[in-house]
């Protein structure tokens, strides 16, 4: 059950070139220099270079809403791009709030992967690179709340049945207390869509790479507990109400013709829930990954395949029959 | 524009808010100005800048009368390389650039404790600064030897590794 409730696990390591002032105070003369000194450390094949500043804005926001960039990344005015290395899809933010933010999101419980790919590009940047470090504060960062290890390690985890009792929120306030932070599926201030979310470090001083990954792991156990306690209870006793709930998702996610956003992954996550339960059989469903396809009906990945702006209602028309195509193996015949 | 909640239906509700001098704005579709409450609009914005900034002004609260007089004195601290003061630092919640963490040291390890409960890294370091380390380390290993060497009289092994720490400590030094 644990590894269909943790959907991913993510490592991102901020760092800064110690001669260049941070990207809040860097005039665009020396932002460019930064993104050329990068682009020629990361001149292989494997890494795609992205213009960000001159990309166009459809293309941004499917970048932040493929978690490839962050929302934060769209509003800066200097020069700034990422890269992105293929095999892992490992990706290298350049001029974000720091010089470097190098991020790893790797598909379910494997926080080992992530930290690796994160770390070998690390290294590789720290060879030619005079990185800003303090022996006492350990790298130096443009936030306070990130100086240290400069490491921010998150599992993005399913939990439908903690937030449909109410719990998920006493649960978020107890992780508050032991210096874990809970946000939704987009990261600081946006709400949990689908019953997702990011649980992440907030403390980076003091306590190694290791140990920070080794706690954040011991919390997020301790939920999935919670979660999976819940799972069973209503199992045991209230099967039939449970089943419905998602077959009922189903028929409306393979039926309705129009589906906004916030129904979309609502009813998404029900399917989910019952795949993962083993309540509705995989094949029933295509065995598609329900997490894709949640990122597949936000608005930008949307307006990106059907090449054009859409009104609201063109969309949740498209939106309706991108899940369709995806959970019906016999759609459009 | 759109909607700051749901990022997709146009705004049509536009909140316009001053506190201590500081504007924010939200703009709204009708649905989410619906299904927000009228108290919950008022109260969206809490960023993280703000947090930050709120533990700083606490900082200040917290401390004796000498810790208040420094803090009264920080404000007017300006980092020589990124020109950034203090009450710079306090409004943004960023610092400017490397050198910053020294104009700021006196200030900064409250801050520090506050949000991490630690003030000392312990993790990572770069390859540069580990070999320097690696080499502190056997530098002061050397320096023991070198003691007992002196005392035990081995004079052709202390000379031996009098020679061998110079040469190690010009090293570190490049």
């Amino acid at each position: 059950m644990r590894k269909d409730i943790i959907v991913s696990s993510r490592v991102r390591l901020a760092r800064n070139i110690a001669k260049h002032p941070f990207p809040n105070r860097l005039k665009n003369e020396e932002a460019g220099q930064i993104v050329k000194d990068i682009r020629g450390i990361l001149s292989e094949k494997k890494y795609t270079y992205i213009d960000i500043k001159n990309n166009s804005r459809l293309d941004n926001l499917v970048l932040v809403e493929n978690h490839i960039i962050s929302a934060e990344m769209l509003k800066g005015e200097i020069d700034r791009a990422v890269f992105l290395e293929k095999s892992t899809e490992a990706s290298i933010m350049v001029n974000e709030e720091d010089h470097i933010r190098i991020q790893s999101i790797v598909k379910g419980d494997n926080m080992e992967a992530a930290f690796k790919y994160t770390s070998e590009i690390d290294d590789k940047l720290d060879k030619k690179l005079m990185y800003a470090f303090n022996s006492e504060y350990g790298y130096l960062t443009a936030c306070p709340t990130n100086v240290g290890t400069a490491m921010r390690a998150s599992f993005m985890i399913h939990l439908p049945m903690l937030e449909v009792t109410n719990q998920i929120k006493n649960a978020i306030s107890f992780l508050g207390k032991l210096g874990i932070a809970v946000r939704g599926m987009y990261g600081e201030g946006t709400e949990a869509k689908g019953s997702l979310y990011q649980v992440s470090n907030q403390i980076t001083l003091g306590q190694s790479e290791a140990e920070t990954i080794e706690r954040l792991n011991d919390v997020v156990t301790q939920i999935i507990n919670q979660e999976i306690k819940i799972r069973n209870k209503l199992y045991s006793e209230q099967k039939i109400k449970l089943v419905d709930e998602i077959y009922r998702a189903y028929g409306i996610l393979t039926n309705a013709k129009l589906m906004n956003i916030k129904e979309g992954m609502l009813l998404l996550s029900y399917v989910k829930l019952g795949m993962d339960m083993q309540l509705i059989d995989k094949t029933f469903v295509n065995e598609v990954d329900i997490f894709d396809l949640m990122i597949k009906i936000q608005k930008s990945n949307i307006e990106k395949q059907a090449e054009r702006k859409l009104q609201a209602t063109e969309r949740d028309e498209e939106r309706a029959k991108i899940i369709q195509s995806k959970l019906l193996s016999d759609f459009g015949r | 524009m759109l909607c700051d909640r749901c990022n997709e239906n146009e705004a049509s509700i536009h909140i316009k808010k001053t506190i201590k001098g500081k504007s924010t704005e939200i703009h709204l579709c009708d649905q989410c100005a619906k299904e927000t409450k009228e108290n919950e609009i008022i109260n969206i914005p809490i960023s993280f800048q703000d947090f930050l900034v709120g533990l700083m002004d606490l900082t200040v609260n917290d401390a004796t009368f000498e810790e208040q007089k420094e803090s009264q004195k920080a404000k007017t601290i300006k980092c020589e390389k990124c020109e950034m003061t203090y009450a710079d630092f306090k409004m943004s919640g960023k610092l400017g650039c490397a050198q910053c963490y020294q104009t700021f040291k006196k200030q900064l390890p409250i801050v520090f404790n506050k949000l991490h409960g630690h003030t000392k890294h312990n993790g990572k370091v770069p390859t540069r600064i580990e070999k320097n380390m690696i080499k502190e380390k056997g530098i002061n290993d050397l320096k023991q030897d070198l003691q007992i060497a002196i005392l035990e009289e081995e004079f052709e092994k202390a000379a031996y590794l009098r020679d061998k720490i110079k040469e190690m400590q010009k090293g570190a030094k490049i």
